[in-house]
């Protein structure tokens, strides 16, 4: 187990700057995710971390070690593939101990550490087969075992379940965690699955363009986030953003929307200033259906069981509301949004950060 | 749906009848140039000949089979076609897999390497026997000319039967390998990179993910590579033709040559096709070993 440090650190492409001074550290440990749409640079940084990209600057940190000049394999670090990247004309068995024979260990030990990592990934019946012969999840199993047995200082994921189909990939979203439980050794995970890493991770790193945009825990960027795109991009349904001007009031700021609409805001938001252009940020489940708000004309209902989400129109700009109790709504219908106005966001229009 | 074994598929009813009337022009090539030559040679194995109109005048059993064996130059031209067979696998398979990785590395100079490559196997082999014929030619050809400017003796290429089936070996494989290589480097660049990134994770230098992954992951390429050196080897008659006519003294003449000589040179086509067969049958011998040899575990 190590601390992993990211020190200013840059990735070139052919002149263009993938990665423009990453700056965040990792404790020894840890579960830290790091998440955001395509071409944020977070499978670069990924790779760097592991020694398969070169560094155009700054500094990694591996147990306290300067790792930019050090090769991959002297990195003490084991990364899990996202097409699992399982030698395909070797077995189980010759999988899991590939890396351990590269290092020179006894056969003794190999086999002992084979049989160790087989036991807790559940491959023991497996060993004799080729990857050919396994399902999605038992290849995916397998690269995690070929990581276990290294015993190694840090994991690295790469979206080790984009291949997998929604079902298995709730369970093995569930194993990795459990994995990282028992071993407690620090894990990085990419992923593009804001889910997956709210789930899974102790702290989450939200990438775009290059750019660190917020690090914290699971609940502090879904409560929390530091501007319209981390709300956004964390929670599902998505935060709806509602663009408009605050004016003051009798009571309060008062949120006047694009559209004509307003909306009282209480004692929210006092500090920030009357007259300013913001996006208000509020998530689906933060509006209630009632007979106070927002008019909104209904567009689509989509029932999932548990809950039921109306998609409804306010004046030209979709939202999204989750209601907990079965609704007769039906597309067409005229609705009434009202925020929980001390749970509502608010993001400064021009530049997209949270106000205040 | 479920389609019984003897029911047609009504969306591929279409199929049933063009299918066939499209591979009826391969199929008729085949059976006229392949199936039929050989049919009658394995019937001509069988069969006596008139010495004068050449034509089939009765059957000898194995008569020509038993004549063939016991023909000095049979017996020297079945080794002397292993040995072909042997050098030309030993020359062309490591070649060719060597520069199918050169090539692969993307290095200045590849886009014409690789052409001259491929030149040298588009170019007619008896073209390329006439030019290696000049080469080897004793104090004018080009070899002997960079002997003497080192001060070496003359070297009797073509002309001392063990140097001359080397000779017509490197000859041969100069011209061959882009085939091969072409097979190889095909191979090379369909292994998933991201195998040799996990290798390079596990530990593994260069020498361990060359000798671990990449020929392991080669092995239908290296032998279907074999196969195809071993067939063209047993095959081998325009270079031995062009540079040496069997010579000197038949010992550079392979089975193939043996078969010619016997039809053409002296009239005997029942032995000529006596040892076509025994080739044939030598080939099939030797590609069931290597296939046996070979086979994988793991369906790679």
């Amino acid at each position: 187990m190590a601390s992993v440090q990211m020190r200013k650190v840059i990735k070139n492409f052919a002149g263009a700057e993938v990665l423009k001074g990453v700056d965040f550290d990792i404790v020894d440990g840890e579960f830290l995710s790091l998440v955001g749409p395509s071409g944020c640079g977070k499978s670069t940084l990924l790779r760097m971390i592991a020694g398969l990209e070169d560094i155009t600057g700054g500094e990694i940190h591996i147990a306290g070690q300067v790792v930019n000049g050090l090769a991959a394999k002297d990195r003490d670090i084991a990364m899990v593939f996202q097409n699992y990247a399982l030698y395909p004309h070797m077995t189980v068995r010759e999988n899991l101990s590939f890396a351990l024979e590269m290092r020179g260990e006894f056969k003794a030990h190999i086999e002992k550490q084979v049989v160790y990592a087989a036991g807790i990934l559940g491959l023991d019946q497996l060993l004799n087969r080729y990857p050919r012969q396994l399902s999605g999840g038992q290849q995916q199993r397998v690269a995690m075992g070929r990581a276990i047995v290294r015993n190694p200082q840090v994991f690295l994921f790469d979206e080790p379940l984009s291949n997998l189909d929604a079902k298995l990939r709730v369970q093995m979203r569930t194993e990795i965690k459990d994995l990282h439980e028992r071993l407690k050794t620090t894990t990085i995970y990419v992923t593009h699955d804001q889910i997956e890493a709210m789930t899974m991770a102790d702290r989450i790193v939200v990438m775009r363009l290059g750019v660190v945009e917020q690090i914290g825990t699971p609940l502090e960027l879904y409560d929390h986030p530091a501007n319209a795109f981390v709300g956004t991009f964390i929670g599902s349904p998505s935060m709806n953003l509602l663009r408009g001007r605050l004016v003051g009031g009798d009571k309060g700021l008062v949120f006047e929307h694009g559209g004509g609409q307003s909306m009282p805001l209480g004692a929210a938001l006092s500090s920030v200033a009357p007259g300013t252009e913001v996006d208000l940020g509020i998530r689906p489940e933060h509006l209630t259906v009632g007979d106070t708000g927002f008019a909104a004309r209904v567009v689509v209902v989509e029932p999932t069981g548990a809950e039921t989400q109306v998609v409804a129109d306010i004046d030209g700009q979709r939202v999204t509301a989750i209601v907990k109790d079965r609704v007769s709504i039906v597309r067409g219908d005229l609705i009434h949004l009202a925020p929980d106005t001390t749970r509502v966001h608010c993001f400064d229009a021009g530049t997209g950060q949270r106000l205040p | 749906m479920k389609f019984s074994s003897w029911t047609v598929n009504p969306t591929r009813r279409g199929e049933l009848a063009i299918g066939p009337l499209m591979i009826l022009p391969a199929a008729l090539g085949l059976c006229i140039f392949q199936f039929w030559p050989l049919g009658v040679a394995i019937l001509n194995s069988f069969r006596a000949f008139n010495p004068f109109n050449h034509r089939p005048n009765g059957w000898v059993g194995f008569g020509n089979y038993q004549a063939v064996l016991a023909d000095p130059s049979f017996q020297s031209s079945f080794w002397v076609s292993l040995i072909y067979m042997a050098l030309m696998m030993v020359v062309i398979i490591p070649s060719a897999l060597g520069l199918a990785i050169l090539l692969d590395k993307r290095m200045p100079g590849t886009a014409l390497a690789r052409g001259a490559i491929l030149g040298a196997l588009a170019s007619s082999e008896a073209v390329a026997a006439l030019i290696w014929n000049a080469i080897y030619q004793p104090n004018s050809g080009l070899l002997d000319v960079i002997f003497q400017t080192f001060g070496l003796p003359s070297q009797p290429f073509l002309t001392d039967g063990h140097l001359a089936v080397v000779c017509i070996v490197i000859m041969t494989a100069w011209k061959d390998i882009g085939l091969p290589m072409l097979i190889f480097l095909g191979a090379l660049q369909a292994i998933p990179p991201h195998l040799f990134e996990a290798a390079s994770m596990d530990g593994a230098n260069r020498w361990n993910k060359f000798w671990r992954i990449t020929l392991p992951l080669l092995r239908p390429s290296l032998v279907l590579g074999l196969f195809m050196t071993t067939i063209a080897a047993a095959r081998l008659f325009t270079p031995i033709q062009i540079l040496t006519a069997g010579g000197p003294n038949g010992q550079t003449s392979n089975i193939a040559y043996f078969s010619y000589a016997q039809a053409f040179l002296f009239n005997s086509p029942g032995p000529a096709a006596a040892s076509v067969v025994m080739m044939l049958l030598m080939l099939v011998v030797i590609t069931v070993i290597q296939a046996r040899a070979l086979r994988s575990r793991s369906g790679i």
